[in-house]
C-alpha cells in the first residue's frame, strides 16, 4: 500500500484505538447527508412514478390525436391493435361540463381514465376502504357495447353498470358527495355547446340525466371531478356528430421506452392513413402521443422540484466536507512537527499532501457506504416510522395511500455517491496544500 | 584514507529581518568520513540546528558548496534531494518526533516505507533494531506508551533502519535525565560504529561530546575548534 494511504489510514483509524473522535464526527455528517438526500430522491421518484401510473390509468399509455376532431376512428382503432404490446384501443371524448343539483353547481374535469388491475392493494388497505379498488373506470365517455374496454363495474360502490344508457350518468364518490347526490337522483348538465347555440339564437335547456351509479377509484382527481356518460351522449352533450378528440391507447406495460417504442410503431403505420387523409383535405394529421409527451409540462414541473430538492439537500454534504476541511487545517496545524520529520524522512511534499487529501476520501467513502446502508433502512422500514407518526386511517383517507411510494434510480445514487466523494475529497485539498507548503525545517523547529 | 561522506565548503546561511539579514553560518567547512563521529557544541544560538539542517538538505545554505558522497547537493531538484535523505540519512531530534498513531514497530518501518516498497527483510531489520535498543517487548506500543528513553531508542531505531551512510541527532538527549541520556548516547555510539555509520551530533553535554571521535564548536555561527 503506498505510505500516503497507510498513514492517511492510520491518522483516521490509530493503532491501538477506536476512531478519533473528528473520524466519527466527520463520517457521521457525510452518513446523514447522503441518507437524506437517498432519502429525499427516493421518495420523490416514487411520488412521480405514482403519478405518472395515475396519469397512464386516467389517459392511457398513447394518445392518438390530431389537432381537429377525428370522424371515423374505428380505422384507427383497428390499426392501434394491430401493433404489438396494445392491449386496448379505445376512442374517447372529452369536455368540461357543469352539474347542478337542488341550486348546487359542480364542474367536473372532463378526462379519459382507464387502466387495467395490474396494481391490488394488499389485503389491509382493502379492509380499510373496501370500495376504493384499483381499477379505473373506463373512458369518461365510454361505448358501454365495446367489449375490449376495461371493466367499470368493479369501481362501482353504488349502482350498476348495466343501467348505464344515454340518459343516465354515473358520478365519482367525492362529487355525488359534494352534491349529495344518490342513485336515482336527476342532474342536470349544462354545456359549452349552449353558449354556442345562443350565438345563433338557438337556446338549448340543460339536460336532465339520472344517476345510474356512484363510482370510487380511489384517485381523488378521478372520484371528486369526473363524471361517466355513454360516448354517444358526450358527442350529443358537445355536438360532435358522431366524433371524437383521439383515441386512448394502453400497453402491456407501463415502462416508458416500451410506450415510446409503441408510439413510433404507430406513428410509422399512421403515416399512410394520414396520407390518405391530406388527401381528402383533412390537414390535421394523427399522432401517436405517449403519456409523458401529452403530460411534458406536468412531468418537468416534477422533474424540477426533485431538481431543487436535490440543490437543497446537497448543502447538507457541503457543510459536512466544510466540518472535514476545517477538522484537517487543524490537524496539519497539530502534526507540523510530524510533517518536518516526514520531510526529514525523505518524503516528497505531493505526497505529504496525498495524506490529507485522502483522509478526506477515505470520510468520504465511509460515510457513503454508511449513508446508502442508512437509505435503505429508512426507506424499508418506512412504515413502522410512518405510523408511528401518523395514524393509517387519515393516511388512507386523506391522501388515498398507507406508504411513501418510493422508487430506487441507479442514477440518484450514482450522482450523489460522486458528488460526496468529489467534495470530501475536495475538502481535504485545503489542509493538503498548506501541508505541502511546509518547509520541514520550519516544521521541526515548530513548538 | 576513507570515503567522505559529506563535505561543506564555505556554507552561509543568514535568515532575513526586518532590520536586516542576521548571519547564522559564516563560512562553515566541515567534512565527515565514513564511520566518523562528530560532535557540534555551541550556546544557544550560535548556529548547530542551522548547520545540521544545512547538512542534512533540509535547508538550502545561502553560499557555499555541500557534497553527499562526493555528489552536489545544489544540484539535486527537490524530489530527488529529499529521495536521497531518505535512503542515505537517519535523523534522531530532540523530541522523538514518533507518529503517535503508530506503534513502534510501524514508527521504525515508516522510514522504509517513504522511500520505497517494505520488503520482507526491512521487516526483520526493524524487529531485530527494536530488540537491540531494549524495545523488544514494546514492539506493539504506541507512543503514548513509551517512556521519553524508550521512546528516543524507538527513534533511534528508525533512524538506522535503512542502514545510512549518516546519522544526523539533534540534541538526543535534550529531554531525558541523565541517566537514561547516558543509555541513548551509548547505544547510538555502539550502532553507528556496528553498522559504520558515520555521526554527527550536536550537543551541549561536554561528557557525551569527548565520547565523539572529533569534536567541533560553533560561535556566532563560525566554527572556531
Amino acid at each position: 500500500m503506498p505510505w500516503p494511504v497507510y498513514l492517511a489510514l492510520k491518522h483516521l483509524f490509530p493503532t491501538g484505538r477506536r476512531a478519533s473522535f473528528f473520524t466519527v464526527v466527520s463520517i457521521l455528517g457525510v452518513t446523514l447527508g447522503v441518507a437524506v438526500l437517498l432519502v429525499v430522491q427516493s421518495v420523490m421518484n416514487g411520488f412521480a412514478n405514482e403519478y405518472a401510473i395515475n396519469l397512464i390509468r386516467a389517459q392511457g399509455h398513447i394518445q392518438i390525436r390530431s389537432g381537429a376532431l377525428i370522424e371515423d376512428p374505428e380505422p384507427i382503432v383497428k390499426l392501434a391493435k394491430s401493433v404489438p404490446g396494445v392491449v386496448s384501443a379505445e376512442p374517447y371524448a372529452l369536455g368540461q361540463i357543469m352539474l347542478e343539483f337542488n341550486n348546487r353547481p359542480a364542474f367536473p374535469a372532463a378526462r379519459a381514465i382507464a387502466w387495467p388491475a395490474q396494481y391490488p392493494r394488499t389485503a389491509q388497505e382493502k379492509a380499510m376502504a373496501p370500495h376504493a379498488d384499483t381499477t379505473f373506470p373506463s373512458a369518461l365517455s365510454i361505448d358501454v357495447n365495446r367489449a375490449d374496454q376495461q371493466p367499470l363495474e368493479q369501481t362501482l360502490v353504488v349502482g350498476k353498470l348495466d343501467d348505464l344508457d344515454d340518459n343516465s350518468i354515473l358520478l365519482g364518490y367525492g362529487l355525488a358527495a359534494d352534491l349529495g347526490v344518490h342513485v336515482g337522483d336527476t342532474v342536470k348538465v349544462y354545456t359549452p355547446l349552449m353558449l354556442n347555440r345562443l350565438e345563433s339564437k338557438e337556446v338549448l335547456l340543460p339536460l336532465s340525466l339520472t344517476v345510474a351509479g356512484i363510482y370510487q377509484t380511489g384517485w381523488t382527481v378521478a372520484d371528486d371531478n369526473t363524471i361517466v356518460v355513454t360516448l354517444r351522449k358526450m358527442q350529443d352533450l358537445y355536438g360532435l356528430d358522431g366524433e371524437v378528440h383521439g383515441v386512448e391507447v394502453r400497453l402491456d406495460n407501463n415502462d416508458l421506452d416500451h410506450s415510446y417504442d409503441v408510439a413510433a410503431a404507430l406513428n410509422a403505420k399512421l403515416a399512410p392513413l394520414n396520407a390518405e387523409r391530406a388527401a381528402k383535405g383533412d390537414t390535421a394529421p394523427l399522432r401517436a402521443l405517449t403519456w409523458l409527451e401529452v403530460n411534458s409540462d406536468l412531468m418537468q414541473i416534477l422533474g424540477v422540484e426533485k431538481a431543487v430538492m436535490f440543490y437543497i439537500m446537497i448543502f447538507i454534504v457541503v457543510v459536512a466536507s466544510f466540518s472535514i476541511a476545517s477538522s484537517l487545517v487543524t490537524s496539519v496545524v497539530r502534526k507540523t512537527r510530524e510533517i518536518g520529520v516526514l520531510g526529514a524522512l525523505g518524503a516528497r511534499p505531493k505526497h505529504i499532501a496525498a495524506v490529507f487529501c485522502l483522509q478526506g476520501f477515505f470520510i468520504g467513502l465511509v460515510g457513503v457506504c454508511l449513508g446508502v446502508a442508512l437509505a435503505f433502512l429508512l426507506l424499508e422500514c418506512r412504515q413502522p416510522i410512518i405510523e408511528k407518526f401518523v395514524d393509517r386511517r387519515l393516511l388512507l383517507e386523506f391522501y388515498k395511500f398507507l406508504s411513501f411510494p418510493v422508487e430506487y434510480r441507479a442514477e440518484d445514487f450514482i450522482k450523489i455517491i460522486l458528488f460526496t466523494l468529489i467534495i470530501t475529497t475536495l475538502a481535504g485539498m485545503l489542509p493538503a496544500w498548506r501541508a505541502a507548503r511546509l518547509k520541514p525545517a520550519e516544521c521541526l523547529r515548530y513548538e | 584514507m576513507p570515503a567522505s561522506v559529506l563535505t561543506a565548503q564555505g556554507l552561509t546561511k543568514s535568515y532575513p529581518t526586518l532590520s536586516g539579514a542576521i548571519p547564522v553560518l559564516r563560512s562553515v567547512d566541515i567534512e565527515v568520513t565514513a564511520g566518523e563521529s562528530v560532535s557540534i557544541r555551541g550556546e544557544s544560538g550560535s548556529g548547530k540546528t542551522t548547520l545540521l539542517y544545512c547538512l542534512a538538505g533540509l535547508e538550502r545554505p545561502d553560499g557555499g558548496k555541500l557534497l553527499w558522497e562526493g555528489r552536489d547537493v545544489g544540484k539535486f531538484g527537490a524530489d530527488e534531494l529529499a529521495l536521497a535523505r531518505g535512503q542515505c540519512m537517519g535523523f534522531v531530534f530532540q523530541s522523538y518526533c514518533l507518529a503517535p498513531e503508530l506503534n513502534a514497530y510501524d514508527n521504525v518501518l515508516l522510514a522504509r516505507r517513504v522511500v520505497g516498497r517494505v520488503r520482507p527483510e526491512d521487516c526483520s531489520r526493524a524487529h531485530a533494531l527494536l530488540e537491540k535498543v531494549g524495545l523488544g517487548e514494546r514492539q506493539t506500543h504506541v507512543p503514548a506508551k513509551l517512556s521519553g528513553g524508550e521512546a528516543q531508542r524507538a527513534a533511534v531505531a528508525r533512524a538506522m533502519l535503512n542502514r545510512p551512510r549518516l546519522l544526523l541527532a539533534d540534541e538526543p538527549t535534550g529531554n531525558l535525565d541523565e541517566r537514561t541520556a547516558e543509555d541513548v548516547i551509548s547505544l547510538l555510539l555502539r550502532l553507528c560504529a556496528e553498522e559504520g555509520t558515520a555521526l554527527v551530533l550536536v550537543t551541549h553535554n561536554a561528557a557525551f561530546a569527548a565520547r565523539t571521535k572529533r569534536a567541533i564548536r560553533l560561535e556566532h555561527g563560525a566554527l572556531v575548534s
